[in-house]
């Protein structure tokens, strides 16, 4: 029982992020119509430019908690600042293009990673603690600060999860994915609503990078494993859907808990992928998918 | 006096032509060496390491008076490509090294980039040396092939001696190794060692490069209760997190990473819990037997680095000197004359004083440098010496 409820709050811990990113990814794809493949780099430069600045912010004097919530902010203004630039400057072209954005987010991701290697280095970097110790929750240990990641990402679903469906931009956003011509009849600026999506996406992934960067090794290339999990679970729950991002993220995070703990982390990323595939050839629109 | 115009040419003419050709025979010519090494993910301390040492060797090397050959004097020019420890790019690599740089000399490291690029300096009559750690490219098979640092043949049979004594309670152990050549081919070597040592093999699991999630993978380790953990091919900066994790999960043995070398790594991302672990390709600085040139050397390259020296980047500084002295010996800076006397030539080594070539036994041919295994122990956050095996005393 110990190891079920074990192998569960991992799966939950590391499902978290994987919510956060994944949200992001089906909001673009819902509104805009369209996959970013340069979704992952909002992640990783936010995680990147936390950990740089906790280090710089700290030697000022400041706590490592004040440091953090501050660099935190940093990194994900710097991500949204890309972000702008990605939507103005490229993907406001190519609003429900499928083609040309994907062939314009591939070159934009291979250019970013260029970029980011220029900027950042090859190099590793660790983020200090921020919150020392262990709390034991139904007989598991976890870290304090995995619990409070989980914690973070939860409320930041449940504040996405109430706005679309409790605020104007919320409600408009999902008239555009149900039929964006309809939703323009009715008055919805959509090319103005599709940056909004965006850019709430794109807040999303960075939101993601910043938690994850005290509880791992952060790296100029760490935003590739988790674009593929990201994409992975928008598949399975179903492109444009909210509630399959969610459902498909958590159930990666348990492939990879029960899979890593009973095989190995190599078998479980292949299941994962075979687990995919059985669930397209059976239901091709995802659990959660729209008709 | 009165010169004629004959006798001044006469006298002028030859000491131009002495200027000009003899500085055109006093010019240095440049031996080009490419290096195929990752700048980048977990293992960029290596890659970085064994650029700077390599520039740090061939400037060296040019101002005590260069490359002597036939009259003629060379140095050598170390070029860098980021072959992120993949075939892939370790393909990329090799080719822009060997047919858009022209390189005759090259090294990488990581087996999958390494054999990736043997494919390549093989059949071009390239030489090249090699950091990976499998058995798989090195032998009679590739004459051209070199190998620059410790093996898991040389590192694991004296870890486990020292491990065994050290900790004579211990009976079971569980292995971790990148899912990549270098794991399959360190797993396939370490684990039968330590089963030879009576240790038992409780699991041998693989992990993808890349992975930033190492939960599951300390929570199937730590559920199996081993008396050891080895994580022989993992980076510092993995291993780290894993035995982060571990020690969140309450472990206790004995931690071992064979090919731990960089500490900086280990510790920045696995603070206090890595403390303990053993390691088998990291260099201790410190004590009276370090040299003032490592030294001083190991302070250079941490202010650029942020990070020791240690093995991988160590066996950047050697390549120059075994080229060098095998040129001057084969007076040639041709890869096949130069190949074929390296296995007699004694180099200076930057662990100090001379060594050659070994490993007929092993591998089949002298390509192996014999060279000392230090096994260290983390303590507090820095490298404590533990055990010094140095085959040429033997």
């Amino acid at each position: 029982m110990e190891t079920a409820l074990q192998l569960f709050i991992t799966a939950l811990q590391i499902g978290a992020v994987y919510v956060l990113f994944s949200l992001g990814l089906t909001l673009i794809f819902g509104v805009m119509r369209v996959v970013n493949f340069a979704h992952g780099h909002f992640f990783t430069i936010s995680a990147l430019v936390v950990s740089y600045l906790v280090p710089l912010v700290m030697a000022k004097g400041f706590s490592v908690q004040s440091a953090y919530l501050v660099s935190a902010a940093g990194g994900i203004v710097v991500a949204l600042i890309l972000a702008i630039v990605v939507y103005k400057f490229g993907l406001r072209f190519f609003l429900r293009d499928m083609d040309g954005a994907f062939i314009l987010t591939m070159g934009l991701a291979l250019l970013l990673d260029g970029v980011v290697l220029s900027v950042f280095g090859g190099a590793v970097r660790a983020v200090p603690e921020i919150i020392g110790g262990t709390v034991t929750v139904l007989g598991v240990t976890l870290t304090a600060q995995r619990l409070v990641l989980c914690l973070a990402a939860v409320i930041v679903t449940g504040l996405l999860y109430w706005s679309m469906s409790g605020t104007r931009i919320g409600k408009a956003l999902r008239a555009v994915a149900s039929d964006h011509e309809a939703a323009m009849l009715q008055g919805i600026p959509y090319n103005r609503l599709a940056m909004s999506g965006f850019m709430i996406a794109a807040g999303l992934a960075a939101v993601a990078g910043a938690l994850i960067a005290p509880v791992s090794v952060v790296s100029p290339v760490m935003g590739s494993d988790y674009l593929m999990k990201g994409f992975i679970a928008v598949v399975l729950g179903g492109l444009g859907s909210v509630p399959g991002a969610i459902v498909g993220a958590l159930f990666i995070g348990l492939v990879e808990s029960v899979g890593g703990y009973y095989f190995d982390s190599s078998s479980a990323t292949v299941a994962i992928f075979v687990l995919v595939i059985v669930v397209l050839l059976v239901r091709p629109k995802g659990l959660l998918g729209h008709a | 006096m009165y010169l004629s115009k004959t006798r001044l040419l006469a006298a002028v003419v030859p000491a131009l032509a002495a200027s000009v050709f003899g500085s055109a025979a006093r010019a240095d010519e440049t031996i080009k060496i490419g290096l195929s090494v990752p700048l980048s993910g977990s293992g960029v301390v290596w890659g970085k390491g064994a650029d700077w040492m390599c520039k740090k060797a061939a400037q060296e090397v040019k101002d005590t008076g260069g490359v002597k050959v036939k009259g003629k004097v060379y140095n050598f020019q170390c070029i860098s490509y980021d072959n992120k420890y993949t075939a892939a790019e370790g393909t990329k690599v090799a080719q822009t090294l060997l047919n858009r740089d022209g390189v005759r000399f090259m090294a990488a490291t990581g087996t999958a980039p390494a054999l990736a690029a043997q494919s390549l300096t093989e059949r071009q009559g390239v030489l090249f040396f090699t950091e990976s750690w499998g058995k798989s490219s090195k032998g009679p098979k590739f004459p051209m092939t070199f190998s620059l640092i410790n093996s898991p043949f040389e590192i694991v049979p004296a870890m486990i001696q020292y491990v065994r004594t050290a900790h004579p309670e211990v009976k079971t152990i569980a292995l971790l190794n990148a899912n990549d050549a270098t794991g399959r081919e360190v797993e396939a070597i370490s684990r039968p060692m330590w089963e030879k040592a009576g240790v038992k093999v409780l699991s041998s699991d693989f992990y993808e490069r890349g992975t930033t999630e190492f939960q599951p993978i300390a929570a199937r380790l730590a559920s199996l209760k081993p008396d050891i953990i080895d994580l022989s091919s993992v980076p510092p900066a993995d291993a780290g997190q894993v035995f982060k994790e571990l020690d969140v999960r309450g472990f206790k043995g004995v931690k071992v990473t064979d090919n731990g070398s960089g500490i900086d790594g280990i510790v920045a991302t696995g603070g206090p819990a890595v403390n303990g672990v053993y390691m088998g390709a990291a260099v201790a600085f410190d004590g009276p037997s370090v040299t003032d040139h490592q030294r001083k050397t190991n302070s250079e390259a941490h202010a650029y680095l942020g990070e020791s020296l240690s093995s991988p980047p160590i066996g950047y500084y050697d390549v120059i000197y075994m080229l060098k002295t095998a040129m001057e010996k084969a007076q040639s800076v041709d890869p096949k004359d130069v190949a074929a006397v390296l296995p007699s030539i004694r180099f200076k080594t930057f662990y100090g004083g001379e060594t050659g070539f070994g490993g007929k036994d092993i591998y089949g041919s002298n390509q192996q440098p014999i060279l000392p295994v230090y096994i260290t122990q983390i303590e507090d956050g820095k490298i404590v010496d533990r055990a010094r095996i140095d085959p040429r005393k033997d």
